[in-house]
C-alpha cells in the first residue's frame, strides 16, 4: 500500500508560542507548545475554553503562522492550507446557497475533480443519502454537522483537524457522532487532531489526550489510551484517568 | 399564500353584473358633453362582463372576484361623474372613454415612447448595476482599491444624480447618452454600498473552509464571497431600480427627446390630459414589470433563502 504510505503525515510541532495585539499589549495565547502527532493517531487535546487550543489548530491546518517555533508535516514547514489536512469547525460552516451534494463536493471543485461515485458513497456513509439536493437550512444541527464531516473526509485528508465539531450539538446526537466519529477514523484511516473541552468526549475518542492549561495554552498532562473501541464511559481505566485529568485541570474535588 | 378555502363564486358574479350595468349605463344613460368612444366603451365593458361570466369555473381567476366588482363599480361611479354628470372641470379630469380613445388613435406614439422610455431605462440601470456591482466587490475584496475608491464614493455617491442633469446636457451632445450615464450612476450607487458590505460581511470561516481545501483568492471570490453577498447585491438593484425609475422621468422630462416621460410633458404642453392618464398607466404597468421580473431572478438565484418575500 503504498498509497496510503505517501498518505501519512507525522506532524511535528516545536516550541510553539504565539500571541495576538489586543488594543495597546499582546496577549499572549500558545506558551511554549511541543507536540508530536504521529500518523493514524487519534489526539485529543483538552483544555479550557478560549485557552488558544483553536489557534494551535489553525496553525497545523496552515491558515495561521506561529510568531515563534515551527510546525512540520513530514518534515516539511507548514507554510500554507493544504487539502491533505482539513479542518472541521464548531459551526457547520456548510456554505448556504449550495446544496447538501454541491457542499460535499467542494474540495473537488476546488480541486477541479469529478467523482460523482465519491460523493454518494459519502452521503451513504454518513447517513445523508437522499439529502443531496436539500438546502443547508432545511438540516438540524446534527445533520449538518455531518455534511461537514463529509465535505472534510470525501478529499481523503491525512490529518482531519476537528476544532470541538461536537461542541454546540445538543448531548444525544453528540453521543452518536461520537461512536460515527471512531467509525470513521478506524475505517478512513486518517490521523485525528481534535480540540475539545468534554473530558469524556476526549476519553472516548483519543489514542492520546494533551491537557492544557489556561491563556498562555500551555501542555501540562499527556495520557496514552490504548483501551479497544468502542469504549464505555464508566469503565474502571477511563474513570481513574478522568479523575487525574479533574485533578490537572483544578477540579480535585469537584468530579 | 396558498388558498385553502375554496374561493367563493359570488364576488365574481355580482363583478360580471356589475360590468354588465356599466356597459348599459354608459349606451343608454345620454353624455353630458361630447365624448368620443362612448359606444366603443360601452362594447369593451360589455366584454368584460362575459369574460368574467365564462371564467367563472376557473380557481386563479375567482381569487380576483372581488378585484372584478371592486373595479366595475370605480369605472361605473367614474363614468356617472365625469361623462354622464361632468362633476369635475374638463380637460384636466377625464372620462373612461376618452382613456380608451388615446389607446385606440395614439397607441404608435404610446408604444414608441414605451419602447424609448425602456431602452434608456434598462440600459442605463444594467450599466450602472456592473459599474456598481465591480466596485463593490472591489472595495470589499481589495484595501488598496478601496483606499482609492472608499472616499470617492462616500464623496460623490450621496449626491442626487439630478444635480449632474444641467451639466451632463450640456456637456454631452447625445441626450440619449447623458440620460444613460445619468441612470446608471443612480443605479451604481445603492449597488456599489450593498455589495460593498455584503462582501465585507461574509463569514470569515467560509474562506477558511474553502482554503483548507485548496481554494486560491480567484475561487474565493467567484465561489464564496459573491454568492454569499448576492442577498446583498438583490437589495441594492432593488433600490437601484428605484432610483432609476425616478431618473428616467426626470431625464425624459428635462431633456431626452422621447419617451413616456417626454410624451406626458408633450400631453401636458398640449393640454390633452387623457393622453397623459394613458401614459401614466403606461408606466405604472412597466415599473411594476421590472420589478417582478428583478424580483423572479432574485428569487430564483437565491432559493436557497429560507425567508424571502413574495412580490
Amino acid at each position: 500500500m503504498v498509497d496510503s504510505l505517501v498518505k501519512q503525515q507525522k506532524i511535528e510541532i516545536t516550541n510553539v508560542s504565539h500571541s495576538y495585539s489586543l488594543d495597546d499589549h499582546d496577549l499572549p495565547v500558545l506558551e511554549e507548545i511541543d507536540l508530536t502527532i504521529e500518523p493514524n493517531e487519534f489526539v485529543v487535546i483538552l483544555g479550557p475554553s478560549g485557552c488558544g487550543k483553536s489557534t494551535l489548530l489553525r496553525m497545523v491546518a496552515g491558515l495561521e503562522r506561529p510568531e515563534q517555533g515551527s510546525i512540520k508535516a513530514n518534515g516539511e514547514e507548514i507554510i500554507a492550507a493544504d487539502p491533505s489536512r482539513i479542518v472541521v469547525f464548531q459551526d457547520p460552516t456548510l456554505f448556504p446557497w449550495l446544496t447538501v451534494r454541491q457542499n460535499v463536493e467542494l474540495g473537488f471543485k476546488i480541486q477541479k475533480k469529478k467523482d460523482d461515485k465519491a460523493i454518494s458513497d459519502m452521503l451513504e456513509m454518513i447517513g445523508l443519502a437522499g439529502f443531496d439536493n436539500a438546502y443547508p437550512s432545511q438540516l438540524s444541527g446534527g445533520m449538518a454537522q455531518r455534511v461537514a464531516l463529509a465535505r472534510a473526509l470525501v478529499n481523503d485528508p491525512s490529518v482531519l483537524i476537528l476544532d470541538e465539531p461536537l461542541g454546540k450539538l445538543d448531548s444525544l446526537t453528540r453521543i452518536t457522532m461520537q461512536k460515527e466519529l471512531v467509525n470513521l477514523w478506524r475505517n478512513k484511516q486518517f490521523t485525528g487532531l481534535m480540540v475539545t473541552h468534554d473530558i469524556e468526549e476526549a476519553l472516548l475518542l483519543a489514542t492520546r489526550i494533551i491537557v492544557m492549561r489556561q491563556r498562555p495554552a500551555h501542555i501540562i498532562g499527556e495520557f496514552k489510551l490504548d483501551m479497544d473501541y468502542p469504549r464505555h464511559r464508566d469503565s474502571e481505566e477511563l474513570l481513574k484517568i478522568r479523575r487525574e485529568i479533574f485533578g490537572l485541570l483544578g477540579h480535585k474535588s469537584d468530579w | 399564500m396558498k388558498q385553502i378555502v375554496k374561493n367563493a363564486y359570488w364576488p365574481q358574479i355580482v363583478g360580471a353584473v356589475a360590468w354588465l350595468a356599466t356597459a348599459g349605463l354608459t349606451y343608454f344613460i345620454p353624455n353630458a358633453d361630447d365624448f368620443p368612444r362612448t359606444t366603443t366603451f360601452a362594447v369593451v365593458c360589455l366584454g368584460i362582463a362575459i369574460l368574467s361570466a365564462i371564467s367563472l369555473p376557473l380557481n386563479k381567476v375567482r381569487y380576483y372576484g372581488a378585484w372584478i366588482l371592486a373595479l366595475a363599480l370605480f369605472i361605473g361611479i367614474w363614468e356617472v361623474v365625469q361623462a354622464k354628470l361632468l362633476l369635475l372641470p374638463r380637460p384636466f379630469f377625464g372620462a373612461p372613454q376618452e382613456l380608451l380613445d388615446v389607446f385606440i388613435t395614439d397607441w404608435a406614439k404610446l408604444l414608441n415612447s414605451l419602447a424609448h422610455s425602456m431602452m434608456l431605462l434598462v440600459g442605463g440601470y444594467l450599466l450602472g448595476c456592473i459599474i456598481g456591482f465591480v466596485i463593490g466587490v472591489g472595495m470589499g475584496w481589495s484595501k488598496l482599491f478601496g483606499y482609492w475608491a472608499h472616499p470617492v464614493l462616500r464623496f460623490l455617491g450621496p449626491l442626487p444624480p439630478v444635480a449632474f442633469l444641467p451639466l451632463l446636457f450640456a456637456v454631452i451632445p447625445s441626450s440619449f447618452v447623458a440620460g444613460e450615464l445619468l441612470m446608471a450612476f443612480a443605479a451604481s450607487f445603492p449597488v456599489a454600498v450593498l455589495t460593498w458590505s455584503g462582501i465585507a460581511g461574509v463569514n470569515p470561516s467560509y474562506y477558511d473552509v474553502a482554503k483548507t481545501m485548496g481554494a486560491k483568492p480567484l475561487f474565493l471570490i467567484r465561489h464564496v464571497a459573491i454568492p454569499a453577498a448576492l442577498p446583498f447585491v438583490f437589495v441594492g438593484m432593488f433600490m437601484a431600480l428605484g432610483s432609476c425609475f425616478y431618473m428616467l422621468v426626470v431625464a425624459e422630462m428635462l431633456g431626452v427627446k422621447a419617451g413616456l416621460g417626454f410624451y406626458m410633458q408633450w400631453a401636458q404642453g398640449w393640454a390633452a390630459y387623457p393622453n397623459m392618464y394613458a401614459a401614466l398607466l403606461i408606466m405604472a404597468v412597466m415599473c411594476t414589470s421590472f420589478m417582478t421580473l428583478l424580483f423572479k431572478v432574485r428569487n430564483r438565484l437565491l432559493r436557497w433563502q429560507k425567508e424571502s418575500i413574495k412580490w
